[in-house]
């Protein structure tokens, strides 16, 4: 009853996934479970092969799944072997890498289309069609074909299209890559206020860290068809599961490292090196000696010019900017650091390290 | 930089193109050697003709009645190989795209040995059933043989237009709750009407073009259209008839170019961009339903191609007309009296591939710069010779026939030398006739190549020559060889051309098929005819990857 009642209040649920391509014994997707509360922005980024547009065809219903089940809404979409609920009866919103705007429809004609497929009076419809128009801003283009709209205005009737039915859920592939990097940023904007007003339920794919870190309220990183990790994106970013994760979220120094001492709440002691001491947080708690990774950001660490004691060595260095790159070597230890600050020293000079984060993984999960 | 000389470039179409039709209506208009002033009497003769309304009637009706049911069968077929899971499906694109490489005579050839009055499926239905229900001989004969000739036409046009939708279009449209055959009605047929139209106008040209399907039926049963008119004018009767003859050829002329002023005004569809690396394709799974739908391609392609080569083959196997073939009296003595009995065979064969090597090789050679010129130096010189060239495959054979007939057939000026009959008259008519397809052939090649292979070869330090022999030829090998087996392949099986053309001294294999069916010698004709067909589909290999390769298929467009 609990676990019924808990079901329902998903918008989408999918409970161990498994698909291949053809006869092939290479798994796209594996084990894959996924749950998206109505109303979440969750965003699944990977390297591209990473089995992300297949599981979104395999949501819409193009795609038959040999393992596991989809659940959108109340519904059993999709079932190995037994249910399989055709994508136009699956209540969910698509937007295409390409748009996918019919050519031979007007603008008007491609928002009105999902409308026609489904119990509308006409009066209904045309209200509904000309408030999701204004509400897209699409008013003056209404009367368009798709070849005569910039690529900006083109995203916004392919949302505006997927969005007329309020779908139960809305289903994102890539929507933005096509589109030069200011654009692409407008528009990122744009998706954030329609979704504060108007909460739909979004599963958006995406290869692009940015994009995923600013529209997502919960992030899965997905490779080899295998669920990398889930959470925020500031947890991700903090707290990667997985050397994978760390690099394919930005610059990170990867090192190993050993237990010296468990401070408790999060902490240990780690040592680096012969006689390098720092403190991170740790995933879980560890034994005292036990092999560790260590993730180090670039921006996690400081550089002080002090006169009386230095730590470091500057090995290279390279303006970024907003920031400048640094080279170091940190007591027999190759370290990346990237600062805002404007430092005086200069290549082959000696600095003061001070790492203000880290975190650290046990070495036999990775 | 290269500067790119063109003033030579009109030279080759003024000659062969602009000077014979301008002839032609000069004669028409009664202007010649003899005579300066323009008269309009022979058009004046013309409509006096009491056969003309009859004609232009019959040509129209078969043209009009030919085209919608080629465009019914195309648009059947296309939507068979491409939408549906048929099981075969590659198979039955090379079978559906057959007709348009046999020589259109040949399928009338076969065609009356298997449907006409005494062809083989009345000779069935008599032995079995005791009764002769068919009898299509005469017009509708015709509208049949030229609707199965000229279905490939649209198949080809429509297949593409298929294959060009995106997947994503579909799939956006059963995301917004259409079922697979509102999809169907609603995204994927009016992203093929602009193909149907132009598919439409093609055939219908097709139509007025075709020579081979009213000469070998139409003309035995007393049916005569604009093109077997002008022909009957210009061999059938004496010098004083040219102007008629040219009078008429100018009026069929100007009537073809309604489909091509419509073709320039079609609304061109709407562009979409398609994606690039997605080559998928989404096809409409018929269940159950698939097995009798082959069923019915089957029956289809029974009756409307391979029954007809059957029976075509059965004939030239017989002993004797009317006698009916059995095991024990099968006989390749026609094979062997077409080397043996009629010498002009082996000359005729030798002369077609003669012909059409020459004019492959003289078509694409002369097309190579102005094709080059028009992707990467567009101008509106060369934009204008690209249509002109287009003008000789517009026209009706006929029409070009006479206007080359009419301008090369008097003796050079000042010697007795006249090159009707010869070799050389010929290739002045098959190389402007063809030459449209040169160009397409590199058109083609020249939009898919990037620029910077030959800049990249040429920074090697690599002359012209060099690149163009090493990079940019390799590159266009197999453009190359596709576009030079159609123009071979239209060259070899000739007809309309060389009935007017070729002298007795220099006949092409159409030609002596076609007198062959003139003096009765049907199971000569039936042994040659088999030939041509075997020999066609061995060359064919080539040009149908070529066809239903998609980037090629706007190659078949005529072009105003």
């Amino acid at each position: 009853m609990n676990a019924d009642l808990r079901e329902r209040q998903q918008a989408l649920e999918i409970r161990n996934l498994a698909v291949h391509y053809g006869n092939s014994s290479h798994w796209v997707l594996q084990d894959f479970d996924l749950t998206v509360r109505p109303g979440e922005f969750v965003v699944i980024i990977g390297p591209s092969g990473c089995g992300k547009s297949t599981l979104l065809r395999l949501i819409a219903g193009f795609t038959q799944l040999q393992q596991g089940e989809i659940i959108i809404g109340k519904r059993v979409a999709a079932t190995a072997g037994g249910v399989c609920i055709p994508p136009e009866k699956r209540d969910v919103g698509f937007v295409f890498q390409s748009y996918a705007l019919w050519p031979h429809m007007t603008v008007k004609a491609n928002i009105a289309f999902p409308l026609e497929q489904r119990r509308f009076t006409a009066v209904q419809r045309e209200q509904r069609v000309d408030e999701v128009i204004m509400k897209f801003g699409l008013r003056e283009y209404q009367h368009r074909h798709p070849a005569e709209l910039s690529g900006g205005q083109r995203q916004r009737v392919a949302l505006a299209r997927a969005l007329v039915g309020q779908p139960a859920l809305l289903l994102m592939d890539e929507p933005l890559s096509s589109l030069d990097v200011a654009l692409r940023k407008k528009i990122q904007d744009e998706l954030l206020i329609m979704h504060r007003e108007w909460q739909p339920t979004v599963l958006y794919v995406t290869h692009d860290q940015d994009e995923a870190v600013k529209l997502a309220d919960r992030l899965i990183v997905l490779h080899e068809g295998k669920i990398q990790q889930a959470g925020t994106p500031y947890d991700i970013f903090h707290s990667p599961n997985n050397p994978f994760v760390a690099n394919f979220f930005g610059e990170v120094n990867e090192l190993s490292g050993s237990v010296v001492e468990n401070q408790g709440n999060g902490y240990s002691r780690i040592r680096i090196g012969d006689h390098t001491f720092i403190l991170t947080r740790i995933q879980s708690s560890l034994d005292c000696g036990e092999r560790v990774r260590v993730f180090i950001r670039p921006s996690w660490v400081e550089l002080q010019e002090r006169e009386d004691v230095s730590n470091a060595r500057i090995t290279g260095s390279r303006f970024m900017g907003a920031y400048t790159d640094y080279l170091l070597e940190w007591q027999g230890i190759p370290l990346q650091v990237s600062t805002q600050i404007s430092i005086s020293k200069r290549v082959g000079d000696s600095i003061f390290v001070q790492v203000k984060d880290a975190w650290s993984i046990k070495e036999d999960e990775i | 930089m290269k500067r790119i000389k063109s003033w030579w470039l009109p030279i080759l179409p003024i000659l062969l193109i602009i000077y014979p039709l301008w002839n032609l209506v000069a004669v028409s208009l009664g202007v010649s050697t003899v005579q300066q002033e323009i008269s309009l009497a022979a058009y004046g003769q013309l409509l006096q003709d009491p056969q003309l309304p009859t004609v232009i009637k019959n040509t129209l009706y078969i043209a009009v009645v030919s085209t919608l049911a080629s465009l019914f069968m195309g648009v059947v077929a296309a939507i068979l190989t491409e939408k549906t899971d048929i099981p075969g499906r590659q198979g039955w694109r090379l079978v559906f795209i057959l007709p348009v490489l046999l020589p259109s005579y040949v399928i009338s050839i076969a065609w009356q040995h298997w449907a006409g009055p005494v062809g083989l499926v009345n000779d069935w239905l008599q032995n079995l059933f005791d009764l002769t229900m068919w009898d299509l001989a005469g017009i509708n004969e015709i509208v049949i043989v030229m609707a199965i000739s000229h279905m490939p036409i649209a198949y080809l046009l429509v297949r593409s237009a298929l294959t060009a939708i995106p997947a994503q279009l579909e799939d956006a449209a059963r995301i917004a709750g259409a079922r697979p055959v509102k999809v169907f009605t609603s995204v994927v047929l009016p992203l093929t009407v602009p193909a149907l139209a132009n598919a439409a106008l093609l055939c219908f040209a097709s139509a007025l073009d075709n020579f081979g399907i009213p000469a070998f039926i139409g003309i035995p049963s007393g049916i005569t259209v604009l093109s077997t008119l002008i022909y009957q004018k210009v061999v059938g009767l004496g010098g004083g008839q040219f102007e008629q003859a040219a009078a008429l050829a100018v009026v069929t002329g100007l009537l073809s170019m309604i489909p091509v002023y419509f073709q320039g005004k079609i609304f061109h569809g709407p562009k979409y961009s398609r994606e690039e690396g997605s080559r998928e394709k989404r096809i409409y799974p018929m269940g159950i339903w698939k097995w009798l739908l082959v069923l019915f391609v089957s029956i289809w392609q029974g009756i409307t191609v391979v029954g007809p080569c059957l029976a075509m083959l059965l004939l030239s196997l017989a002993p004797a007309y009317g006698v009916s073939l059995t095991l024990s009296n099968l006989t390749f003595a026609h094979y062997i009296s077409l080397w043996t009995d009629t010498p002009v065979v082996a000359a005729g064969l030798k002369n077609s591939l003669l012909l059409a090597l020459i004019s492959t090789a003289a078509v694409l050679l002369l097309a190579w710069s102005l094709a080059r010129r028009i992707v990467l130096a567009p101008s509106r010189l060369v934009t204008f010779l690209d249509g002109i060239a287009a003008i000789p495959y517009c026209l009706p054979g006929m029409v070009v026939g006479l206007a080359v007939l009419l301008t090369w057939i008097h003796p050079i000026p000042g010697t007795s030398f006249s090159l009707y009959g010869g070799m050389v008259i010929l290739l002045l008519a098959y190389i402007p006739r063809f030459y449209t397809f040169g160009i397409r052939t590199w058109t083609t090649a020249w939009a898919r190549f990037s620029l910077a292979l030959e800049e990249a070869g040429h920074v090697a330090g690599a002359g012209p020559m060099t690149v163009t022999r090493r990079i940019t030829l390799p590159i266009f090998r197999e453009e190359a060889f596709g576009g030079g087996a159609l123009i071979f392949l239209l060259a070899f099986t000739e007809l309309t051309l060389s009935s007017l053309l070729a002298g007795s001294q220099f006949p092409t294999l159409g030609v002596i098929v076609f007198s062959m069916e003139a003096a009765g010698r049907a199971l000569e004709s039936a042994a040659l005819g088999t030939l041509l067909t075997l020999l066609t589909l061995g060359l064919s290999a080539g040009v149908c990857k070529y066809l239903l390769d998609e980037k090629n298929s706007e190659e078949k467009e005529k072009k105003a």
